[in-house]
C-alpha cells in the first residue's frame, strides 16, 4: 500500500511522528465497526495490535482499508478446542482486549475473558455493546439507526418538514469506540498508578446520550421541547458558487458583517436586533445578505468573514476534502491502495495528533490470516519464558 | 474506591462545548480538572454577566436571576466535576499564579486560536519551562498549522468544512447542519482521547507532549466509511438509507410526531419482517435479496410508510421486538430520561445544579470501569467559586494575599469590581 508523500512544507518536524502508545499490545475481537475502530485508534498510535478473526469472517476490502491498516491479522476458530488453546496463548501476550461480542451470544468466550482476567490481574478486557450488557434492551438487535433513535438525536436533526435523521453513516459506533478508547486508556492509567487491570464497559447508546448532553440537561431547565429547525437550510446561506455556513452569535459579529459588506439597514428594525429576532426573521436576514452573497465565491465569503472573526464555513463534499488547501498543506488526508497498481483511495487520516508533527500513518494493510504463524510461535515463545 | 485519573490534575482552559466537554470526560473519570476563567471575559456558555448573550439558555423557573453566568444549561451541561477558578492571564500575578499551579499539574487544556498562548507567553515551551513532564491539549477549530489555523469555528461551521452537512439531509433534499453542533461534541471525545494518549506516552517515556485536536479532522475521520466506499463524486444524502442495510429508515406513525426507526441487516431479518408485517408485496422472491430490495427501496419505504401510518408507534415496536426485527420507536430527548434501559443499567445521574436550580439528570460517566469507576463528585462549577481554596490549598496563598488579589479583579466570582 503506498501513501500521498508527507510535505515537510508546513513547517513540520521531520522525522518519525511520535507513537504515543508503542509497546502496548492489544487483541481485537470484532464483530462490527465498534471494536474494529476503537482498535485502529491503538494501531494508529503505535500499539502492537493484534485482530483475531473467525475463518468464516467476511470483512469488505474497502472497509479493511479504513479501519485494518496497521494491525497484524490472526486467523483462528476459538470455537474448537485447539483454537481456543491459541486464544489463550495470545491473550496471555496482551495488556488489552477490545471486544465487541453481542451478550449472550457466546458463552464461552465471555466466560474465557472473565477467567483471563483473573489470571493475569493487569490485564484490560473492553466490551462495546449497542444497547448494554444488561437491562430490557441488552438482547434487542441493534443496528447505528436504532441506537440513534433511542438517543434522542434523531428527533434534533433535520427540519420540521422532513423525517428524523440519524447522523450520516454509523456514527453511533465511532462514537461507542471512542468512549472506550478513552475507558481503555483510563484504566491503562490506573494499572501505571500501581492498580490493577479491569473490566471496561461502553454502550453506544450511553455513549450517545452523553455527546448530547447539553440537550438532556436543557430537557429540565426547559418546558419546552427540543425539536428540529424550522427550516433544511437554517444556517446555509447561497453564495456565487455554493453555500457557506455563518454563525453570528454576538451583536458584534453581526454589526461587523453589516460594515464589512456595506449593508444599510435600520439599525432599531426589529426584525434583526436580537439573535433571536434574527433567528425568527431568518428568511429576512437571507434576503438582506443575498446582494452581498450572491456576487461573491464561497472561498471569498469563508476569508472575508473569518478575517473579521466571525465564524463561516463553506459547504464541502466529501469528494472536496483530498483538494481543500488547509488539508493538504496539514497532510491530512491519507491516499491508501492494498496493492501499488490499485486505484488510490481517499481516507481520513487521524483524529488527532502530535503537535508539530506530520500526523500519525497505519502501517500497511495485512491479508487476512497473514500473521497467524508468526504471532502464534511469537505467543508461545513468550509463554514459555514465563 | 478510587478512581482511575485520581492523580491527575488538568489545568483547564477551554471553553464553550468542545474542549470543556474533553475535561468533563477527564473529570468524570477522576481527574483533578481546575477550570481557568478569566474575571473579565467568562467562558462564552456562561452567556456573559448580563444575560441573554450568545446561545445561553436559562430555566424557565427563575430565568437568568441575579447571576445568569451560573445559570445557563449550556455551561452547566460540560463542566461539573471541576473546580472553578478565576485569573487574569493579561496581568503578571495571573500569569504567575497560572504558571505556578501548572509546575504543579499533569495537563493544561485549551482550545484558543493558536496565536493566544503564544501572546499570553503560556505556550507549551513556556509550560515546560516550569513544569518539563507537563502536557499541553490543544483544539483550535482547524488545528495548528495551515492557512485556515488562525479562522474562527465552531460546530455550525465545521459541520459544512468536514463534509459531514454535505451527507446530512434526506435523499434528494438540501444539506443541513445538525440539530445540535455536534462536531464539537467529536472534538470533545477526541480532545479526552488524545489526552489520555499522551498522559500514556508520559507514563511509559516520562516525556511530556504537545497533542492538538483539529476539529475540522475530527469530523472528517466520522466519515472514514463513505471515503472508504469509494466513488466519491457519487455520494449524496441518503437520508437514514444504509450503505449496507436495506431498507434502514424512520417512518411515520399514527399520532403526532410518532416515529419508528427499523433495519433490516440481512435476508433473515427481511423474511422475518415480511411474515410479521403480512404486506403481500414483501413475500416476493425479488425482494429476498439485497440487491433485489437495494432495486426496490423507494417502494419499500412507501409501503413500510404506509404500514407504519396505520398503527402507534408503541405498537409497531412492540410487534417487532417480538420478531427480532432491529427496531425502536424514535425517543425524543426528554424520554431519554425515562428510558427504562438507561434506568436499569444506572447510567442517569441526578446532580445538583447551582444558583438554587433544582437536581437535575445528567448523562453519567461515558464508560464503565469495574474496579475504578468514575463518578460525579461536583456540580456544574460556578464562575471562579473554588478560587481561593484551590490557591489555598495548592499555592498555599494566605487569606490576606486572596483578599488582595481579588481586590485587584484578578480573582473572584462574577463582573471584576
Amino acid at each position: 500500500m503506498s501513501e500521498v508523500p508527507r510535505s515537510d512544507e508546513a513547517g513540520y518536524r521531520s522525522g518519525t511522528p511520535t507513537a504515543l502508545l508503542a509497546g502496548l499490545t492489544v487483541i481485537e475481537l470484532a464483530t462490527s465497526m465498534k471494536a474494529a475502530y476503537c482498535a485502529r485508534l491503538f494501531a494508529e498510535w503505535g500499539a502492537d495490535v493484534v485482530k483475531v478473526d473467525l475463518p468464516d469472517h467476511e470483512p469488505r476490502l474497502q472497509e479493511r482499508l479504513w479501519l485494518d491498516r496497521g494491525k497484524a491479522s490472526v486467523v483462528l476458530d476459538w470455537r474448537t478446542p485447539p483454537g481456543r488453546d491459541l486464544l489463550c496463548r495470545l491473550v496471555g501476550t496482551a495488556a488489552v482486549v477490545i471486544h465487541d461480542i453481542v451478550p449472550g451470544s457466546d458463552g464461552w468466550l465471555a466466560e474465557f475473558l472473565q477467567r483471563q482476567q483473573e489470571l493475569d490481574p493487569a490485564l484490560i478486557v473492553t466490551n462495546i455493546s449497542d444497547l448494554g450488557d444488561g437491562g430490557p434492551f441488552a438482547n434487542r438487535p441493534a443496528t447505528d439507526l436504532i441506537v440513534a433513535a433511542l438517543s434522542g438525536i434523531c428527533v434534533i436533526n433535520g427540519h420540521k418538514d422532513s423525517t428524523p435523521l440519524r447522523e450520516p453513516g454509523n456514527q453511533t459506533a465511532l462514537v461507542a469506540a471512542l468512549a472506550a478508547f478513552i475507558g481503555t486508556l483510563a484504566a491503562r492509567a490506573n494499572v501505571a498508578r500501581g492498580g490493577q487491570g479491569q473490566a471496561v464497559s461502553v454502550s453506544a447508546l450511553e455513549a450517545m446520550v452523553n455527546v448530547i448532553g447539553p440537550t438532556i440537561l436543557q430537557c429540565s431547565y426547559q418546558a419546552e421541547a427540543p425539536k428540529r429547525r424550522e427550516s433544511a437550510d437554517g444556517f446555509l446561506f447561497e453564495c456565487a458558487d455554493g453555500q457557506v455556513s455563518i454563525t453570528v452569535s454576538s451583536q458584534r459579529s453581526w454589526q461587523t458583517i453589516l460594515d464589512l459588506w456595506a449593508i444599510e439597514f435600520d439599525p432599531e428594525d426589529a426584525t434583526f436586533k436580537t439573535e433571536g429576532a434574527r433567528r425568527k426573521n431568518i428568511a429576512q436576514v437571507r434576503e438582506l445578505l443575498r446582494p452581498a452573497l450572491s456576487t461573491r465565491l464561497r472561498r471569498e465569503v469563508f476569508e472575508e468573514l473569518c478575517l473579521v472573526r466571525v465564524p463561516c464555513g463553506m459547504l464541502l463534499a466529501p469528494a472536496d476534502l483530498p483538494a481543500d488547501l488547509h488539508l493538504i498543506e496539514r497532510s491530512s488526508m491519507i491516499e491508501a491502495r492494498e496493492h501499488d497498481d490499485d486505484p488510490a483511495t481517499w481516507l481520513p487520516g487521524p483524529s488527532f495528533r502530535v503537535a508539530g508533527e506530520l500526523p500519525m500513518r497505519p502501517g500497511r494493510l495485512h491479508a487476512s490470516g497473514e500473521d497467524t504463524a508468526l504471532v502464534l510461535s511469537l505467543a508461545a515463545v513468550e509463554g514459555a519464558q514465563q | 474506591m478510587t478512581t482511575p485519573l485520581a492523580s491527575v490534575r488538568i489545568i483547564d482552559l477551554t471553553q464553550a462545548w468542545a474542549g470543556s466537554y474533553a475535561a468533563q470526560l477527564l473529570a468524570d473519570l477522576g481527574a483533578e480538572v481546575i477550570k481557568v476563567e478569566s474575571r473579565s471575559r467568562p467562558d462564552p456558555w456562561r452567556g456573559g454577566f448580563e444575560g441573554g448573550r450568545g446561545l445561553a439558555a436559562y430555566p424557565d423557573d427563575g430565568g437568568p436571576g441575579e447571576r445568569p453566568y451560573n445559570r445557563a444549561y449550556l455551561a452547566n451541561s460540560v463542566n461539573r466535576n471541576k473546580l472553578g477558578i478565576t485569573l487574569d492571564l493579561g496581568t503578571p500575578e495571573g500569569k504567575k499564579l497560572f504558571l505556578q499551579l501548572v509546575a504543579t499539574a499533569d495537563m493544561v487544556t485549551e482550545n484558543f486560536t493558536p496565536r493566544v498562548l503564544g501572546n499570553l507567553g503560556i505556550d507549551f515551551e513556556a509550560l515546560r519551562r516550569v513544569n518539563p513532564g507537563i502536557i499541553l491539549l490543544s483544539m483550535p477549530a482547524f488545528g495548528l498549522s495551515g492557512p485556515y489555523s488562525e479562522y474562527p469555528g465552531i460546530g455550525g461551521t465545521i459541520e459544512p468544512m468536514s463534509g459531514n452537512a454535505f451527507l446530512l439531509g434526506e435523499a434528494g433534499g438540501t444539506p443541513e447542519v445538525s440539530g445540535v453542533m455536534y462536531p464539537d461534541a467529536i472534538a470533545g471525545l477526541n480532545g479526552a482521547a488524545a489526552a489520555l494518549a499522551a498522559l500514556a506516552h508520559r507514563d511509559s517515556t516520562g516525556a511530556g507532549v504537545h497533542v492538538e485536536v483539529s476539529q475540522q479532522e475530527s469530523m472528517v475521520a466520522m466519515l472514514g466509511e463513505f471515503f472508504a466506499a469509494g466513488e466519491l463524486r457519487q455520494l449524496g444524502r441518503r437520508g437514514n438509507r444504509d450503505l449496507e442495510f436495506v431498507p434502514n429508515g424512520i417512518y411515520p406513525c399514527a399520532g403526532e410526531e410518532e416515529w419508528l426507526a427499523l433495519s433490516i441487516r440481512n435476508d433473515g431479518d427481511w423474511r422475518a419482517f415480511s411474515r410479521c408485517t403480512g404486506i403481500p408485496r414483501f413475500g416476493d422472491d425479488a425482494l429476498d435479496s439485497r440487491d433485489g430490495r437495494r432495486a426496490a427501496e423507494d417502494e419499500i419505504d412507501r409501503l413500510i410508510g404506509a404500514w407504519t401510518a396505520a398503527q402507534t408507534a408503541n405498537d409497531a415496536e412492540r410487534l417487532l421486538v417480538e420478531c427480532g426485527i432491529p427496531v425502536a420507536r424514535v425517543r425524543t430527548p426528554r424520554e431519554v430520561l425515562e428510558c427504562p434501559q438507561l434506568a436499569a443499567s444506572g447510567y442517569l445521574v441526578t446532580v445538583p445544579q447551582p444558583e438554587g436550580i433544582p437536581p437535575a439528570p445528567m448523562a453519567g460517566i461515558i464508560a464503565r470501569l469495574s474496579a475504578t469507576p468514575g463518578d460525579v463528585r461536583l456540580p456544574p462549577t460556578r464562575h471562579g467559586e473554588h478560587s481561593r481554596a484551590v490557591l489555598e490549598r495548592i499555592l498555599h496563598l494566605d487569606a490576606e494575599a486572596l483578599d488582595r488579589l481579588e481586590t485587584a479583579g484578578i480573582i473572584g466570582s462574577g463582573p471584576p469590581p
